[in-house]
Order: C-alpha cells, then sequence, then structure tokens
C-alpha cells in the first residue's frame, strides 16, 4: 500500500504541548526506549515529538496533517513540527475568529478577505483555512457561545453562517489544495445533526475552482451527529448524516472515531473543553470535582481548551460515540470523501487505527465490542444492523487515497508514476479472504508494519526504527494581485501596532523553520 | 520458606547514582535459579548493569514455589535505590536498612517491610498488599505520582515514624496509618479511604478533600476554615477498620469542593479552634 496519511490529528503547537505538560501521567502509560537509530520518547495520548514519528512508521503512515494552529503560535507549531522525523506534514491556520476577518465580514471587503487570507496562510506557514466552532471561539472570550449559525458573534457584526460560506468562497477564489476544514459549531453537544446538516446546506452553491470536487471538510464528523434533546435522551444520528453526506457531493469528512481508552481531548473550541470538564464532575473515573482541565486565549486570533478523558465501554454516551463514528463510515457511499481519523488525541491516540481497521473490516469484531459494551448500543443506534465489512481496498482508499485527494497532494496516496516512494508492506500471517474472521490478525499485520518505505528509503523494518530522515513540510502561497495586499497594508500594520504584543515584522515564520519546504504556490483567474 | 538475600556490594565509583530496581520483585525471581538472577539487568543512571555487578546473591532453596511464600531480604546501603516492589502481586521483600523513591508503587500484593526510613511516593498508586515502614517517610505517601488524579486504591500502610507532605493525595481507597507526626496537606483530594495519625498535624490537613475519613489524634495546629463542625462523638465506626473510642470532633469539608469528607480531631487537643 503507499504510505498512510492521517488528514487531521493534534501533533504539535501549543496546546499539545500544554497537554504534556498537563498531564505528566500519560508520559508512565506508554515509552520508547532509545534505539542505536531512534531517540527515547514517552507518551501514550500527546506523545514527545520524536516518538510521534516512528509511531506512525510502525502504522505504515508517511505523512499527518496538525490541524489548528493559531497563526501567532505558528513559530512553535513549526518547531515541533521540525522535531517531528520521518513523516511529511504541514498544519492548517486557524481563521475562524481572527479580528482583522471579523471586522471585515461586516463590511463585506471580499477582495480584503482574501488579500488577508493569502498574506495569513503564507506568513504562517499553514496548508489550509481552519475553521474551529466559527465565531464561537471569539464569543468564548466574552463566557458565551454562539448555538445556531445565525448567532450574532460578540461584538462582531456577524454570524457563523456569513464567516463559514465568505471563508468558502475566500478558499476557492486562492484555488488552495484542500477544502476549508471545519470544526462544526455545537460540537458535541446533543441534537447538534441538526446545525452540521445547516453547515453542509450553507456553502452548497459555492463553485470550486480546482480539481477537487469538494468545497468543505466537516472534520471529525463523528462529534457532529448527535441527536436528542439532553445526555438523557442521547441518541445516535449518524445514519442520517451519512446520508446526507452520501446525498450532497461537495462534502468531504474525517471520522474522529472513538477508542475505549485514556486520552486527552484539546481543541480550539475552548467553550466545549469547558461544558467537558463540567460533565466530568458526574463520572466515575473522573475526581468529584471534576477533571483538571486548561483553557487560553490566543489574542485577537483564538482559544483552546485541553481536558484528560477516558471513554469507557460501559458508558452509554462513550458506547454510542463509538457506534456513531463506525455507523457512518459503514453507510458512507463515496470512499473518497472520508477518512479514517481519531482526532488524534481526542477520541483516542491515533496508535489505535488498527483496531479500528478490524472493526470497520470484521463485523465478527464489532459484535465482540457491542456484546462487552453498554446495551445503549444496541438500542440506540443501528450498528448491530449493518454487515457491510470493508476490504482492504476500501482500507486503503479511507487511510490514504481520499486523503491524498482531499489535500490534493497529487504525489501521494497512489504507487503509479510519480509517486512519492512512501510505501507500507504489512504482514497479516493469514491468508487475506480469511482475514474478516481474524480481527486480531488484522489488529496485528496493521499495528507493525514489514516494512515502511519513505522517498525510497526503509525507515521501519521488523519492529525496529533503521533511519530518521526529515519530513516535508507542505504549505502554501496563494498569489493575490498586489494592490489588494497594498489596499491592507495599512490596517495591518495600525493592528500590529496597537494591539497585538509583537510586531509585524516578527510575525511571519521564516524559512528556517521549513527544513523541507514544499511550496504549493495557487493563482487566482 | 524459599528466601533470597540481596546485598549491595560497595560502590566502586559515585555511590549517589541512582538505581532503579523493579526488577528486584517476587514476580520476577519466581522459578528462576540463582544464575538467572543474577544476570537480570538493572539501570544504574545511564548504565546497563547485570544484577550480580550491584548485589550479592544468597539463596536458601531453589525458588520454584508458589509466590507468597516467596521472601526477598536486601542488606547494605540501599539509599538511592528506586521502585523495590514496583507492582508486585505477592510474596515479601523484607528491608533491613533505609530505602529509595517510589518503594512499593503500584503494588498490588503482597508484603514490604522496611526497616529504616522510605524515601518520597512511598506505596504510591498502590492497589493492594500492605507496606510496613519501621521509620520515617517521605512526601506523598500513599499518594499518586506526578499529575495522576487517582492514587493509592487499596492495601495498607502503616508508617512508625514521621511522614512527609501530602500523604495520601488523591486517595481513592486503603488504609493509612502513621505512628509520629505529619507536616502539611495530609489526605489532599481525598476521596475514599482512610487515614489515622497518633501524632501531631501542622496544617491544611483534608484539603479539598471530597470524601474519606481523616482521624486526628495528635494536635492539629491550624484548621482550615473549609470545614464545618458537626458534633462530638465518643466513638468513630468504620466499616473496614472497625471501632475507635475515645472523645472526638467531628468536621466535614472540604466546603471548597463536595463537603462529603469526614474530620475527626481529637477533643482535648483541638478545642482551642472553637474557643472565640
Amino acid at each position: 500500500m503507499p504510505g498512510g496519511i492521517d488528514i487531521h490529528a493534534h501533533i504539535a503547537g501549543p496546546k499539545v504541548n500544554a497537554g504534556r505538560l498537563l498531564r505528566p501521567e500519560d508520559h508512565l502509560i506508554e515509552h520508547f526506549k532509545k534505539t542505536p537509530y531512534a531517540r527515547s520518547g514517552v507518551g501514550h495520548s500527546i506523545p514527545s515529538t520524536f516518538f510521534t514519528g516512528y509511531s506512525y512508521a510502525k502504522l505504515g503512515y508517511t505523512c499527518a496533517m496538525e490541524p489548528a494552529m493559531p497563526p501567532l503560535e505558528a513559530r512553535h507549531t513549526h518547531e515541533e513540527l521540525m522535531d517531528i522525523p520521518i513523516i511529511d506534514k504541514g498544519a492548517y491556520t486557524l481563521l475562524g475568529s481572527n479580528w482583522f476577518l471579523l471586522e471585515r465580514m461586516k463590511e463585506m471587503k471580499l477582495n480584503d478577505l482574501t488579500a488577508f487570507v493569502s498574506w495569513l496562510l503564507y506568513s504562517s506557514g499553514g496548508y489550509t483555512i481552519k475553521l474551529v466552532n466559527p465565531g464561537g471561539e471569539e464569543t468564548w472570550a466574552w463566557g458565551k457561545n454562539v448555538c445556531s449559525l445565525d448567532d450574532k458573534v460578540a461584538y462582531f457584526n456577524t454570524t457563523p453562517r456569513t464567516i463559514i460560506q465568505k471563508l468558502a468562497e475566500v478558499n476557492e477564489r486562492l484555488h488552495l489544495p484542500h477544502s476549508i476544514h471545519l470544526h462544526t459549531n455545537n460540537l458535541g453537544v446533543p441534537g447538534n445533526y441538526e446545525i452540521t446538516k445547516e453547515t453542509i446546506d450553507c456553502v452548497k452553491g459555492i463553485k470550486t475552482t480546482t480539481s477537487r470536487k469538494t468545497n468543505v471538510h466537516i472534520t471529525h464528523i463523528q462529534f457532529s451527529s448527535y441527536g436528542g434533546k439532553d445526555w438523557g435522551d442521547f441518541c445516535s444520528e449518524g445514519g442520517e448524516i451519512a446520508h446526507y453526506v452520501n446525498k450532497n457531493p461537495h462534502v468531504s469528512c474525517d471520522i474522529g472515531q472513538v477508542v475505549f481508552t485514556n486520552t486527552t481531548t484539546m481543541t480550539a473550541d475552548g467553550a466545549w473543553e469547558w461544558a467537558l470538564r463540567g460533565i466530568t464532575e458526574h463520572l466515575a473515573w473522573s475526581p468529584r470535582s471534576g477533571s483538571k482541565w486548561m483553557n487560553a486565549q490566543v489574542e485577537l486570533e483564538s482559544c483552546a481548551g485541553i481536558v484528560p478523558y477516558i471513554f469507557r465501554r460501559k458508558n452509554p454516551v462513550n458506547a454510542m460515540q463509538w457506534a456513531i463514528g463506525l455507523e457512518i463510515m459503514l453507510s458512507l457511499k463515496d470512499l473518497t470523501r472520508v477518512n479514517l481519523t481519531t482526532d488524534h488525541p481526542n477520541g483516542g491516540p491515533f496508535t489505535f487505527y488498527p483496531l479500528i481497521i478490524s472493526w470497520l473490516m470484521s463485523k465478527k469484531a464489532r459484535e465482540q465490542m457491542i456484546n462487552r459494551s453498554d446495551k445503549a448500543i444496541v438500542e440506540k443506534t443501528s450498528l448491530k444492523d449493518i454487515t457491510h465489512e470493508f476490504s482492504l481496498s476500501d482500507i486503503a482508499r479511507v487511510s490514504r487515497v481520499s486523503a491524498a485527494s482531499l489535500l490534493g497532494l497529487t504525489n501521494k496516496g497512489h504507487l503509479g508514476i510519480g509517486a512519492d516512494a512512501d510505501i507500507a508492506i504489512y504482514d497479516f500471517k493469514v491468508p487475506l479472504n480469511e482475514l474478516a474472521n481474524n480481527p486480531t490478525a488484522i489488529e496485528n499485520g496493521f499495528s507493525d508494519a514489514k516494512y515502511t518505505i519513505k522517498d525510497g528509503q526503509i525507515v521501519y523494518f521488523d519492529g525496529q526504527i533503521l533511519a530518521s530522515p526529515v519530513g516535508r513540510t507542505f504549505r502554501v502561497k496563494p498569489e493575490v494581485p498586489d494592490d489588494w495586499l497594498a489596499n491592507i497594508r495599512d490596517a495591518l500594520e495600525e493592528r500590529f501596532q496597537k494591539y497585538y504584543t509583537v510586531s509585524l515584522n516578527n510575525y511571519p515564520v521564516q524559512k528556517t523553520y521549513f527544513p523541507r519546504e514544499e511550496l504549493i504556490v495557487t493563482k487566482m483567474d | 520458606m524459599p528466601t533470597i538475600t540481596l546485598t549491595r556490594k560497595e560502590s566502586q565509583t559515585n555511590p549517589k547514582i541512582p538505581i532503579e530496581a523493579e526488577i528486584i520483585s517476587p514476580d520476577v525471581f519466581l522459578n528462576k535459579s540463582k544464575e538467572q538472577i543474577a544476570e537480570l539487568i538493572i539501570w544504574r543512571g545511564n548504565r546497563q548493569l547485570p544484577l550480580n555487578d550491584l548485589f550479592t546473591l544468597d539463596l536458601d532453596n531453589d525458588l520454584n514455589c508458589k509466590i507468597d511464600d516467596l521472601k526477598i531480604i536486601l542488606e547494605g546501603d540501599l539509599a538511592n535505590i528506586k521502585r523495590i516492589g514496583q507492582g508486585i502481586t505477592g510474596g515479601e521483600i523484607l528491608i533491613n536498612s533505609s530505602i529509595g523513591m517510589h518503594v512499593g508503587f503500584q503494588m498490588k500484593g503482597g508484603k514490604i517491610t522496611v526497616n529504616g526510613d522510605a524515601d518520597d511516593f512511598a506505596g504510591a498508586n498502590m492497589e493492594g498488599g500492605e507496606i510496613i515502614i519501621n521509620g520515617n517517610a517521605g512526601h506523598y505517601l500513599g499518594g499518586s505520582i506526578r499529575g495522576d488524579w487517582r492514587g493509592m486504591s487499596g492495601g495498607k500502610i502503616r508508617v512508625e515514624g514521621n511522614v512527609g507532605n501530602e500523604t495520601g493525595v488523591w486517595m481513592r481507597n486503603g488504609i493509612i496509618e502513621i505512628g509520629g507526626n505529619a507536616p502539611m496537606f495530609l489526605g489532599m483530594h481525598m476521596h475514599r479511604g482512610l487515614i489515622i495519625i497518633d501524632g501531631n498535624v501542622e496544617e491544611r490537613a483534608g484539603a479539598e478533600m471530597t470524601g474519606g475519613v481523616i482521624i486526628i489524634k495528635g494536635i492539629l495546629h491550624k484548621l482550615l476554615p473549609s470545614f464545618e463542625f458537626k458534633k462530638k462523638t465518643n466513638s468513630i465506626k468504620l466499616e473496614e477498620y472497625g471501632e475507635i473510642k475515645g472523645n472526638y470532633l467531628e468536621l466535614a469539608g472540604d466546603f471548597a469542593e463536595r463537603k462529603q469528607g469526614l474530620l475527626y480531631l481529637d477533643e482535648s487537643k483541638n478545642s482551642f479552634h472553637f474557643k472565640d
């Protein structure tokens, strides 16, 4: 198979590092001893940088994208990305609550927006536009949240709907390789499937300008597919969401599958993390006063939160979350528009991908887990009725092909002429037609690649890291007419002088942070 | 009873380099010959050494027995040896010296006796079994390792001497008995379980406790303002421990958290807290 591609995994940046500081006990669960070719490392849900690279290589993955980089912290993010060996990487720039943008939304100056986004993407070394709870991040700075697409964003005369539509439009005008990468409003809240559907609808008419057919990527869609009014009548709307994605060819998604394990949730959606901390007060594994947590604001740009979380089989909500992810994945018809992720580390660490693959490929494995879990899965989700089993080529699609095509990485996700020599070779030790009856063989096979080859070099073989080459960093340079940039320069300079703690000249990330840069230059029509 | 005695050889180089000796455990030694045990690898600083470079071994019988019959005796200067008895499930370890950090860390069963002082984190994250320390203990006795909100969850610890700060931090179950005194934060973040102390406590006992019982038979020099006096009692009945007789003041707290914890103070020595 071609090397795996992870479209959405929090592997570097300020909040990942804050998570490492918040959870020293996580380091005890898993560790990696140094070898002649590899450095030591620790961490289960938030592994240290070197360990992250090695763990991906072990799974046969050769590319991963850090999905939430506040531009102000871009330098930190790229420093950590530099330290992650072997894999290729990139980072998505957070733009959902940027003051400069929010102000211009009001005045509807599309050229200014486009110029600013292009400047910010390039100066932060980002790959695409990432929206997290659009508008909600800024509203959370005032202690509130936005609950529908038409709620007003605090102190800005705009709404989440406008932000999503405008930025999707800007994305297409700039011909960016990936569509907007969207973490929906009301994520994690019961009954949020409606806002997810509305979000899908609101970008429907926007025409794509590249070879890609999608104009929005709904990320970790599992967390946005909940029914019910509160936690008591929480139920699955996974089938409905899958049907909606099938119906709308302009949408792509990744799953954000939940795994029953001890993990750390971290997102730029600070409001949701605060709500989650409140939920932990009622959970048996957590202290009675609620789990430890962390919240942070990035000036004028974004915010973030971290809460440790343990997904439990016997917790009805956790069990349903597990089922919803699989339900969506197994009901989607077009597998080139869906990726396998856990939203590492929110649904579980990426090291559990092999286990998820075994659930996708084997009904037997799913049934075993359903029998061990809370009966809510049987009562409130349709997972037990799904008999579909993925083939190996389906797995290749969801873990490699789709991510490469959605990200516009033409050299990845295939083994044809011109492709990068990123190859994973797996040994299942049972005949391939008997895999569905041998879920453990699937899991063992995928969790320890026989060979992982990166750019033609064997990096992992037989349980050993053999080499740690430096991976590429993908970033974009969207070109806009010079006079558009000139138009916003004064406003930018004033903003930095008056409000930012850094000066405009120190803001862009310099070349030295990209030891192996892969610059994708796009031109407007 | 099959017994193996390990005596620390005198250190040739810097004796302060710590040794991580989780390998010295009944679970590992069981059914092994003297030669096999002598070749077990142990970390000393950043170097790996075979066990017999650091210890002389002395076996009574062969070790083919049940784990609970196995006894390990440690002699010599052990002050920089860490993680003795980590995660053991049975057997007995007798330590005739002072011992380094993390003795009985994540212990699940069996018995550890320390005829000397124990350093910090003794019995941290312990799940079962018994630890007896006949000297003083360090900080975080029966507590949790850094960052973990789930500390000791079972078993029993008895300390004859004094203990350090944050004894029983994040305790979720089990019993800690202390013969001597304690400084600050006794039973901090305690969730369930029992701490009984014969000596005096400096201050902030039971800070942020959300459950469990702390009994102080000596003086608590400073009481946290977030504890509320409930009643006077002359006997404390405890399910897993039996009855404790004597005149005690019952306080509930910590009001900064959920007020389900109970703090008992000896009446004659602590009534000064309630004088205007």
